[in-house]
């Protein structure tokens, strides 16, 4: 509660008229010198609603209470109304730029001290209420940041275990092999950085690219709904049966759609671009849409010269494994269809690195994944 | 002595006192302690002394005292002398200035003396 008045003058009768003034209304506390006064707003803090300070005193004067309050951040909190026989404009200005509230000069009416009190006790009691409001604010905004940063992080942990899980699945039907999996994961995130280094136009951020690494791996995930006569087929396919195969593209973001709920949107949409584009070709000559050129989303694009290049370098029951040299050959001859021309230009640069995670990859096994 | 006859006295004014001090009995109260609170014999001393900064801040807080209770004269003649004393020593005439301040300052007492006998309630 702030109802003390704080009256400093070292004229006992000046202390006097000014309590008899305002003490039916606030409580009076007196000092007589300037150190009184210092250690009564120490003493009495937030009880003081103004301090009513004479200026000419012996020792440390009002002028020297009023530096010693601005320097340790007192004037902040107690109005200080100046009551003075200086009549000086240079007095005045001094006190209002060390930040005192006003400036009464003597004689003055008693009336219009208690309003200039009255006023100044409100003005401030409305200024900390404020400042009280605003700290509490700030603290619960503080407070709500941190859940959501929390939440977001319990979501991406969520998203990236999704991504696991249907990962696993694909495995256990023995439809790629986990290393698979996870050498298109570093293909895609070598070429993904890489891309994000030369192509600004492409907007990728250190971010984005281990999104669309992660997303990576679902871009089989439509496989889990073809029938194993066809997945697990040995031999060739048939026409009729290579047309049912591609529809792993489309079924694969029907998958994702029945479990859209708890994707984070970028997260789903990667996913979703991964899944259903990345057997399209530059050229348009690819499937499901026949989408050309940077039609194709990027993050499809990328992973699609990902998996080429990991189906060749491994065995399969159609093909033998081909030497990092022979696959990179390959690709830039256009064997395996036609890609982005700065996405080659990526793989070129970076072909070092695909070639020492072939070197890193456990023999290969006997994946049915073919090269299609 | 009344109150009115003891600001007619002074060369002060009666409504001036009353608008300022807001009732007779806190203007008895206020004047019956001002011989106590003015300071005018450590006024005098310092002046005497040639402390000029220290009859400054003496003058400063007894003409405040003497214009607030509408001391008239004294107001008057207390502020000539202060202003003199601003600058850290004395400008003008200050023996004149001086004597001024003495003689209202002596009339005030003396009728001060006789606003007690005419209100011994409020003198006690």
């Amino acid at each position: 509660m702030r109802d003390i008045v704080l009256v400093v003058d070292d004229v006992a009768l000046n202390r006097t008229i000014l309590s008899d003034m305002l003490k039916d209304e606030y409580r009076i506390v007196e000092a007589a010198d300037g150190m009184a006064a210092l250690e009564a707003m120490q003493r009495y803090g937030d009880e003081i609603a103004v301090v009513l300070l004479d200026l000419v005193m012996p020792e440390f004067d009002g002028f020297s209470v009023l530096e010693a309050m601005v320097e340790r951040r007192l004037i902040e909190h107690f109005p200080v109304l100046i009551i003075t026989g200086e009549n000086s404009y240079e007095a005045e200005a001094r006190c209002l730029s060390l930040g005192a509230a006003d400036f009464i000069k003597k004689p003055f009416n008693p009336a219009l001290v208690c309003h200039r009190v009255r006023n100044a006790a409100s003005l401030y009691t409305y200024k900390f209420r404020l400042e009280e409001q605003v700290a509490a604010q700030t603290v619960q905004l503080r407070e709500q940041a941190e859940a959501l940063r929390i939440s977001n992080r319990q979501l991406r942990e969520m998203n990236e275990r999704t991504i696991e899980l249907l990962s696993d699945v694909i495995e256990a039907r023995n439809l790629e092999s986990g290393t698979h999996v996870h050498r298109v994961r570093s293909y895609t995130r070598i070429l993904g950085r890489r891309l994000m280094e030369t192509c600004p136009e492409y907007g990728l951020t250190e971010e984005t690219v281990n999104i669309i690494a992660l997303a990576s791996s679902m871009h089989d995930v439509g496989k889990i709904m073809i029938s194993d006569a066809i997945l697990l087929k040995p031999g060739k396919l048939t026409e009729e049966e290579f047309e049912l195969m591609k529809r792993h593209t489309v079924l694969g973001c029907e998958v994702l759609a029945r479990t859209k709920y708890i994707w984070e949107a970028d997260y789903y949409e990667y996913c979703r671009q991964i899944c259903r584009h990345h057997h399209e070709k530059w050229d348009g000559r690819g499937y499901p849409d026949r989408l050309a050129g940077d039609d194709i989303p990027i993050s499809a694009q990328l992973v699609s010269i990902a998996d080429v290049y990991d189906a060749l370098t491994n065995e399969r029951v159609y093909k033998k494994a081909y030497s990092p040299e022979e696959a990179y050959r390959m690709i830039l001859g256009g064997e395996c269809g036609q890609f982005n021309p700065k996405l080659i230009g990526c793989f070129v640069d970076c072909h070092d690195e695909f070639a020492a995670q072939v070197a890193l990859a456990p023999a290969p096994d006997s994946s049915k994944e073919a090269l299609k | 002595m009344t109150l009115k006859e003891f600001y007619a006295h002074v060369g002060g004014s009666y409504d001036e006192a009353l608008a300022r001090l807001m009732a007779d009995k806190l203007m008895l109260k206020y004047l019956f302690k001002f011989e106590a609170s003015a300071g005018y014999s450590s006024m005098m001393a310092a002046l005497a002394g040639e402390n000029w900064e220290e009859a400054f801040r003496h003058a400063h807080n007894f003409k405040g005292l003497s214009l607030n209770l509408a001391l008239g004269d004294l107001g008057r003649s207390g502020s000539t002398l202060c202003d003199s004393l601003r600058s850290g020593k004395p400008e003008g005439d200050l023996p004149a200035m001086t004597a001024a301040v003495a003689a209202d300052y002596e009339k005030v007492i003396a009728a001060i003396a006789a606003l007690r006998e005419s209100y011994p309630e409020a003198a006690t």
